[in-house]
């Protein structure tokens, strides 16, 4: 399969895609908030939605609502005056809504649905994806450059915040990078798969180790063996690409689950 | 009792959220070296009171004040409520004790070998060295307590914060915690504040009481505070205090 271009120039594209969306997603399992990760994605992908309709660069759209999204879940007032979870339904019911509307009537209408659901990671282009490569490497070292400070303040702020650190301020900065991330990958991938890279992965790796460092390492390497794996599957057997690393990814999440069981029931745990 | 040098002083303060009043005109002050305990039911605003001490949390009216010298060397430790953390995190004791080390070790750095040190020291203080390499999840109340004190010494406080310390602990953790408490203050020399809702716990350890109950309170030294007339004019019942193998008790009359 490897001496086909558009393969191995989607395997670049979605690996760096789904181990850096692995990585973010060790801590959107732990904060708590994949519900705000999967609302991020449908107000993103609303924005590109209104780039096609608008015939105006997608990405821009895409990132520019997903800022406004940003602004709104970091501000210190979101989740306090009314429930969270009732906000995010609105928002993601809306934008998924809105999404659906504003392609309808565009050339390719129900195609552009799909593909923004589904993705089309085969369609990456070898430029697309070193940009992609090159973006999401800038978001891990941003990121892992910040591990102390992010970690403190994901698991107790208010003692971050008695010690001199500013909680808005870096929720502002995590929220961030996590919504141009979220941006960038639905464009390439989908909203389905780059979900499932920001949930499935962090959970195996919290579920099969009792460690940070080694429940990120499984994250991002079950991520990255996913693309790989998902990929040969559809091209062996000739299915969808996105819904194949999913599907592995669920395979592998289902392992983790049955292993832990067993080797706690054995005492083998941790 | 001689009044010890004032670290933070409120002056008719008054604290509330989203509009809403949770307490006015509160007037008090921690002295240095004062152990204090902040007693009242929940929703009194004694979290509240905390959070305005360290800083967290602007009056609505009146004053926060600080010691102009002291609040150089004014090192609050917190200790918050053990629940509020979410025990999901695969974190080791260490590893929660070493995050209080991550402003000294200053922006994209790792924790130096002092930090290390400085982390070694405070799980030896409360003997919590054994325990490091557990999980928050595989301690006991009491032992998760200890980590998050631990914690608050590795920041090199000299004041401990520490929001309900023992809700929702057995007799023996419940003591062995306020025992911890009144040995930081009295062998290391910390000031030591804390709230509780459990006034009879709080009364026979601490030197210095402030006890609120919708809106009144009273505060001062523990054998003024606790006296059935004042007590009756915070709690508007008809309370008792007496005497039982050596130890204050407060009840409500029949």
């Amino acid at each position: 399969m490897l001496e086909y271009d558009f393969i191995r120039t989607a395997l670049l594209g979605t690996t760096a895609i789904g181990v850096v969306c692995a990585y973010l997603g060790v801590y959107v399992v732990l904060r708590r908030i994949v519900f705000v990760g999967a609302t991020m994605a449908q107000v993103s992908s609303a924005g590109i939605a209104l780039g096609i309709l608008t015939g105006w660069s997608p990405n821009v759209w895409s990132l520019g609502l997903t800022f406004l999204a940003v602004v709104f879940f970091a501000h210190p007032s979101f989740g306090k005056r009314w429930p969270q979870d009732a906000t995010l339904g609105v928002l993601f019911t809306v934008s998924g809504a809105a999404a659906v509307l504003l392609v309808a009537h565009t050339a390719r209408g129900n195609e552009e649905v799909v593909h923004l659901v589904q993705g089309n990671l085969l369609a990456m282009t070898g430029a697309e994806a070193r940009w992609l490569a090159l973006a999401f490497a800038g978001i891990l070292a941003i990121h892992a450059a910040l591990f102390k400070e992010f970690l403190y303040l994901s698991f107790d702020p208010t003692m971050a915040a008695t010690q001199g650190y500013r909680a808005g301020r870096w929720n502002m900065v995590f929220y961030l990078l996590l919504g141009v991330a979220i941006a960038l990958a639905i464009k390439a991938i989908g909203i389905l798969l780059m979900f499932a890279f920001l949930v499935i992965p962090a959970s195996l790796g919290l579920v099969v180790t009792r460690r940070l460092g080694p429940a990120i390492a499984v994250a991002m390497l079950s991520a990255a063996l996913a693309v790989y794996l998902g990929i040969w599957l559809s091209y062996r057997y000739d299915f969808p690409s996105a819904p194949m690393i999913i599907a592995v990814l669920g395979g592998m999440f289902a392992a983790g689950v049955a292993w832990r069981g067993m080797a706690g029931a054995r005492g083998l745990a941790g | 009792m001689t009044e010890a040098r004032p670290l933070v002083r409120f002056e008719n303060a008054a604290f509330g959220y989203g509009g809403n009043p949770v307490i006015a005109g509160l007037t008090f002050a921690v002295g240095e070296g004062d152990f204090l305990g902040i007693v009242g039911p929940n929703g009194a605003g004694k979290s509240t009171i905390l959070k305005a001490m360290l800083g967290l949390l602007r009056p609505t009216a009146g004053r926060v004040l600080y010691e102009t010298r002291a609040r150089r060397d004014l090192r609050f430790g917190y200790v918050p409520q053990r629940h509020t953390l979410d025990h999901i995190y695969p974190l080791s004791v260490r590893a929660i004790v070493r995050m209080a080390r991550y402003p000294a070790a200053g922006l994209l750095r790792r924790p130096r070998s002092e930090d290390e040190r400085a982390v070694d020291r405070a799980l030896a203080a409360i003997d919590m060295t054994h325990l490091a390499d557990r999980r928050l999840e595989e301690l006991s109340g009491g032992q998760r307590q200890r980590a998050l004190i631990a914690r608050a010494l590795a920041t090199g406080a000299n004041v401990l914060v520490l929001d309900e310390p023992t809700d929702g602990m057995d007799l023996k953790s419940t003591h062995s915690i306020l025992d911890l408490m009144r040995r930081l203050h009295r062998e290391d020399g910390l000031t030591v504040v804390f709230v509780s809702h459990q006034l009879n716990e709080v009364a026979n350890y601490v030197d210095r009481l402030l006890v609120i109950d919708e809106g009144r309170y009273d505060w001062g030294p523990v054998e003024e505070v606790l006296t059935a007339e004042h007590l009756q004019r915070i709690y508007q019942l008809d309370v008792v205090v007496d005497r039982v193998a050596g130890s204050s008790v407060v009840v409500v009359a029949r």
